[in-house]
């Protein structure tokens, strides 16, 4: 890895990171609560400022990648064509509404209807920010990147990052709402991870030369990398299958849960910091010249 | 509008590299900083005679290649800022260095490591054609450099007109994907070279990192 990929590396996990919380804080703690008339715990209320926080990390993470940061704005100039412009254009929609709904939740949480909509709208844009991510990659002259496999990388990373916060913060504050699909939402995209590697591995095999070529980068010169990675994959999934195991209705047994939690989430986050220098590390374009 | 472009022979050019450092020379381009770079394709191996001798069975040719000025350029649909234009006049791809912003995905987007990232100004640079020699009348350093005028340019047509519609030889990228401004005089091995499955042999030295 080079020192260039590092605020990229930082950008695209906070971005992730920030758009999956919000995500799943939108369908397992919010969406019940309004549904159900009743009251959202006050602990709950951190969620979205941690998320907001995220997108701001990211932002000046993007602006560390620029050689010159002072022009940043000119970046919007072409939305017709540039998918880094969509992207930077989605990221400031993303980040008003979701700094909207953070305010709203503190200084306006009597309208819940208003803020319902809020969420929704920072959930959508999060979406399109993450698809129009992982467009920036894939349509780049660079087989690896080419593949299906881009877009579900960064869907299962923004879940999977998203999801693990999520869960260490119910399980921390002993609020037993929505853990149990949490918890499967993590084992399902974690074993999907995993069950893709052989799969992507083959796809580059039987690919172009420079994708053949990213495959060596891969298992030569990453090879302890993506090992290491694999690792952290088998390792993060076992301690969130004892999360889906345990799981019960009990808030003595889920607070004992903390641990392998917090295992889970050391894991997955390393998993991911490794998962995403290897993605920029196999970046060898077309014909290779 | 016209469309300027380069001719390659490659199958007259040694390698020499005088177009890369004329290049450099007349941009002052830092180390590491190549808009021209000569890449050295090289595969095969030996083969056994029936009687034991050994028969080379290899692939060898030079390739120098620049900025192609595509006809559709990947890096222009690319830029964020519209740094990067194609000249209305002979189809140059230029760039503005007020607008560039650094951000590198110029870089990625060119199938021919053409976009250079200049570390002490933050911006993108690449090969502008000597657009200021053509002006006076004089040719691209490259091309005059060329002790083997193994390099010619030109409007893309009479270049086609001239020597042909060649336009890749392994291991380059096809160039549907951009419509590179170029010609190249085919090498007699380039055609051997994919089944040699014949590789950049001077990586380190050409790549932009």
């Amino acid at each position: 890895m080079i020192s260039k990929d590092i605020p990229l590396i930082g950008f695209t996990l906070f971005c992730q990171l920030s758009v999956g919380t919000l995500i799943l804080y939108n369908l397992i703690i919010f969406l019940p609560t309004f549904r159900n008339k009743s009251h959202l715990p006050s602990h709950f209320k951190a969620i979205p400022v941690l998320a907001f926080a995220f997108a701001i990390i990211a932002v000046l993470f993007s602006v560390f990648h620029l050689g010159r940061p002072v022009k940043a704005v000119l970046t919007l100039e072409n939305m017709s064509s540039s998918w880094l412009s969509r992207e930077i254009f989605m990221m400031m929609i993303y980040l008003f509404f979701s700094g909207l709904f953070t305010l709203f939740i503190f200084v306006m949480s009597g309208w819940k209807r208003l803020m319902l909509v809020m969420l929704n709208l920072a959930t959508i844009s999060g979406i399109i920010l993450i698809f129009f991510m992982s467009r920036i990659y894939s349509s780049m002259p660079i087989p690896a990147w080419q593949s299906l496999f881009n877009f579900l990388n960064f869907a299962a990373t923004t879940l999977a990052t998203g999801g693990i916060l999520l869960l260490l913060i119910q399980i921390q504050s002993g609020s037993l709402s929505g853990q149990q699909s949490l918890a499967w939402i993590l084992g399902i995209v974690l074993l999907l991870e995993i069950l893709f590697i052989p799969i992507f591995l083959s796809y580059l095999d039987q690919n172009s030369h420079a994708s053949q070529l990213s495959l060596k980068l891969l298992l030569e010169d990453y090879t302890l990398i993506f090992y290491f990675r694999l690792g952290f994959q088998l390792l993060s999934l076992g301690l969130i299958s004892i999360a889906i195991v345990n799981i019960r209705s009990d808030t003595d047994r889920c607070k004992r849960l903390l641990w392998p939690v917090i295992g889970g989430t050391f894991f997955i986050f390393l998993n991911e910091i490794f998962g995403r220098i290897l993605f920029y590390a196999i970046e060898v374009p077309l014909g290779s010249l | 509008m016209s469309q300027y472009g380069f001719y390659i022979d490659s199958s007259c050019c040694s390698g020499c590299k005088t177009c890369q450092v004329a290049c450099k020379d007349k941009n002052d381009l830092d180390q590491g900083m190549m808009w021209r770079r000569v890449y050295e394709v090289s595969g095969g191996s030996w083969e056994q005679r029936p009687n034991g001798g050994w028969n080379p069975q290899i692939s060898t040719y030079n390739l120098s290649i620049a900025c192609n000025h595509c006809e559709d350029p990947a890096c222009v649909d690319a830029c964020p800022t519209k740094a990067l234009y194609k000249d209305s006049e002979k189809g140059f791809v230029l760039i503005d260095p007020e607008k560039c912003v650094g951000c590198r995905y110029c870089e990625w987007a060119c199938p021919y490591g053409a976009l250079q990232y200049n570390e002490d100004l933050g911006i993108m640079t690449k090969c502008d054609f000597c657009k200021d020699y053509l002006e006076v009348g004089n040719e691209p350093s490259c091309v005059s450099s060329c002790p083997l005028r193994a390099i010619d340019y030109g409007e893309l047509s009479e270049l086609q007109e001239k020597y042909g519609l060649v336009s890749q030889v392994h291991p380059m990228p096809d160039p549907k994907l951009t419509k590179p401004s170029l010609v190249i005089g085919p090498h007699r091995e380039s055609e051997t070279a994919k089944i040699n499955k014949a590789r950049i042999a001077n990586l380190e030295e050409v790549k932009n990192d």
